[in-house]
């Protein structure tokens, strides 16, 4: 991310603590401790997921597949700046429909105006919100489709091969190590 | 011996006639050839040490992006137009690889010779790549072996009036079980992990898994002495409290194309000419998927087993690009990564996944000229800047566009690009598109399988950082042996050349032990 954008990503957190904002509505126990994510950034988060998946009601959800917190798990891993990209994605989208006169915070939007601006973000002529529309959509993809749950439905057969269990991987059976429990 | 450093308890410390770093196609290549000479040899590999026959390699991609790849699968570069691919672990990105096996054209080795290069001419080479197709049985898949979407490709290849060969394959005893890029489940894709490792290890060397070198030791006078290094913890990725260290004169760096310069400039070693970094090549992949009226089923069997190299060499007029400089193969994509690059989001997308089974793809890799740089950033961390632009940005759209003229011709009734904008093209006589669509800053995501150049290979020191015997200008004893010493793209797939020109650093370090 350039210094401009960084300053910019600055400015809106700033202006954020001005903004309305809701209950968390996320509430898990399975998030990696510490967690990398603040509430409102893991909020926002699952707010996305929801909405870049689009799963009908009834059908596997991205809480269903943990797909919020298996983000949170990656970025507790990277060695990159991710983890400070995503954030500073996070924020942007959270707070840009408030500033942009759009609506609310992005949480306290409905779903449909969510899908909406996540359509701007995806076609806008600036650079760094396509980047954060296509960088969070690459994760949550990605982290909705690992799941073996989501292959029936697609016709995929998936590998020959039982998973077996890695304890740097990335899978729900990582997220109950960590955390504890049953699911 | 092996040494798994996520196990490991105490410190290591040892002396060998040379420590390498890295256990890829370049790294594996060298310690089989030094401990087959009968010198002292240890391998530290930062990855892991990951066997079919424990079921390691389980070929879900949530788990081997973490076991296997060099940045979990989620790497990009600055502008995040590339997605960066790389080996970490014992085998390295030879365990990712298709197992595509060419060997470098003589164009190519002309050119490299032209470019500065000495002791790899097409003479030298040959004998070395006839032994590596031995070791590695490479050979041509036979018809079982071609999946319905290399099929449909051979069939919209030939109407078009394309000539299509049999892509050479390292592969022994292959069940067809598709997911290559997620490691062989059965020992059957040929990667060093199981052919020169285990060739190294029987011939006396020690490797040491789940270990991080944090720096090259030098003696008084600056000849390399040494490494020093942490073993790993897998769970967190993170350095242990425990020290390894390996004294030898000879240092050979081979953490691959997109790591190897990075080091460089982290351990700040020498680079009195600033070409440290520089340089950076990475074959960036374009790729179309298509819709069939019939099921393609893409995640089966191998992934090419055909393709064509009409395509290879760009050809020019009066200075003017006309087309080229690609191959086109069928592709290989599972479901997670379709997923993430097929466009659009929510229920549209939701609905398009469901015709997964009837979605077919091309792809090509570009010969690309125009190079990026590896740089630090304030923290340390590697950036990689690299944008497809200029002539490389015109062979992308060429080979875009042959890929969609392949796709109808084999029977799809519409292509999709995966493109932020998501632009789908129904009919032949829209390929044009293509020449217009925005390929920068996210809109669409380059694989880039194949980095090289960023510490190349020549005998004159202002323009490279490695001699053409792979050893430093500046350390003295500190090696190359990967494809950043390589000073253009081989133009195909570069394993077997890195191989060989692993085969000749080997050569010229045991001429320097002796």
């Amino acid at each position: 991310m350039g210094a401009g954008a960084a300053a910019g990503i600055a400015v809106l957190g700033y202006l954020e603590r001005f903004i309305p904002a809701g209950p968390f509505s996320a509430d898990t126990a399975r998030r990696v401790q510490p967690p990398v994510l603040s509430d409102r950034e893991f909020d926002t988060l699952a707010a996305v997921a929801a909405v870049l998946i689009g799963a009908p009601a009834g059908t596997l959800s991205t809480r269903d597949t943990l797909t919020a917190e298996r983000i949170e798990l990656e970025l507790s891993k990277a060695r990159s700046t991710l983890a400070s990209d995503v954030k500073a994605a996070l924020k942007l989208v959270e707070t840009l429909p408030a500033l942009m006169l759009v609506g609310p915070r992005f949480t306290r939007l409905t779903p449909e105006q969510q899908a909406d601006f996540l359509q701007r973000l995806r076609s806008s002529d600036l650079a760094l919100l396509r980047s954060c529309y296509s960088g969070l959509r690459f994760l949550v993809m990605f982290f909705y489709y690992s799941d073996p749950r989501a292959w029936p439905r697609l016709g995929y057969s998936g590998p020959w091969t039982p998973p077996k269990f890695y304890e740097g991987g990335n899978r729900i059976v990582n997220l109950q190590a960590l955390t504890g429990g049953q699911p | 011996m092996i040494i798994e450093g996520h196990k490991h308890g105490s410190p290591i410390s040892l002396e060998a006639d040379a420590v390498i770093i890295g256990s890829g196609c370049g790294g594996a290549t060298v310690a089989k050839e030094l401990a087959r000479a009968g010198k002292r040899v240890v391998m530290l590999e930062q990855g892991g040490y990951f066997k079919a026959s424990d079921g390691d390699l389980d070929q879900h991609s949530d788990n081997m992006l973490a076991r296997i790849d060099g940045g979990r699968g989620v790497d990009t570069s600055t502008s995040g137009d590339i997605a960066l691919m790389y080996g970490n672990c014992v085998g390295g990105a030879s365990v990712h690889y298709w197992a595509d096996s060419w060997r470098l054209p003589r164009d190519r080795n002309e050119q490299w010779d032209a470019a500065g290069v000495s002791g790899h001419d097409f003479a030298t080479l040959a004998p070395i790549f006839d032994q590596i197709e031995k070791d590695l049985n490479v050979h041509l898949p036979a018809p079982q072996y071609y999946n319905r979407m290399n099929q449909l490709f051979d069939a919209g290849a030939k109407k078009l009036g394309w000539h299509v060969e049999g892509v050479p394959q390292a592969r022994k005893g292959c069940v067809s079980s598709g997911h290559c890029y997620q490691g062989c489940a059965y020992d059957a894709k040929q990667s060093a992990l199981v052919t020169y490792v285990p060739a190294a290890l029987q011939a006396g060397a020690t490797l040491i898994s789940d270990c991080r070198v944090t720096g090259v030791e030098r003696d008084a006078v600056g000849r390399a002495s040494g490494v020093r290094g942490r073993l790993v913890d897998r769970t967190s990725g993170q350095n242990r409290d425990i020290e390894v260290r390996v004294k030898a004169p000879v240092v050979v760096l081979a953490a691959g194309g997109f790591v190897s310069a990075a080091l460089w400039l982290q351990w700040q070693l020498p680079n009195g000419n600033g070409l440290a970094g520089k340089g950076l090549l990475c074959n960036p992949c374009t790729y179309l998927y298509g819709l069939y009226p019939e099921k393609v089923e893409l995640w089966k069997n191998i992934p090419t087993a055909t393709g064509t190299s009409q395509f290879r060499l760009a050809r020019y007029a009066q200075g003017q690009y006309l087309e080229g400089g690609y191959l086109l193969h069928p592709n290989q994509i599972q479901v997670e990564f379709l997923a993430a690059s097929m466009p659009g989001f929510g229920a549209e997308h939701y609905r398009l996944l469901e015709r997964l089974p009837f979605i077919g793809s091309a792809t090509s890799w570009i010969d690309d000229e125009l190079p990026g740089e590896i740089k630090l950033d304030g923290a340390g961390i590697p950036k990689y800047h690299y944008q497809v632009r200029g002539v490389d940005e015109l062979k992308a759209r060429d080979s875009m566009k042959k890929q969609a003229q392949l796709l109808f011709a084999s029977g799809a009734t519409e292509v999709i690009v995966p493109d932020s904008g998501g632009t789908r093209i129904a009919d032949p006589s829209q390929i044009g598109v293509l020449d217009r669509i925005d390929l920068k800053n996210g809109n669409y995501l380059f694989a880039s399988p194949h980095p090289a150049c960023t510490l190349r290979m020549g005998d004159d020191p202002a323009t490279s950082v490695v001699k053409s015997t792979h050893e430093s200008h500046e350390v003295p004893g500190l090696y190359v042996a990967d494809p950043s010493v390589f000073p253009l793209q081989p133009s195909v797939d570069p394993s077997l050349t890195i191989m060989a020109f692993s085969h000749v650093a080997a050569r010229h370090i045991l001429e320097r032990l002796s």
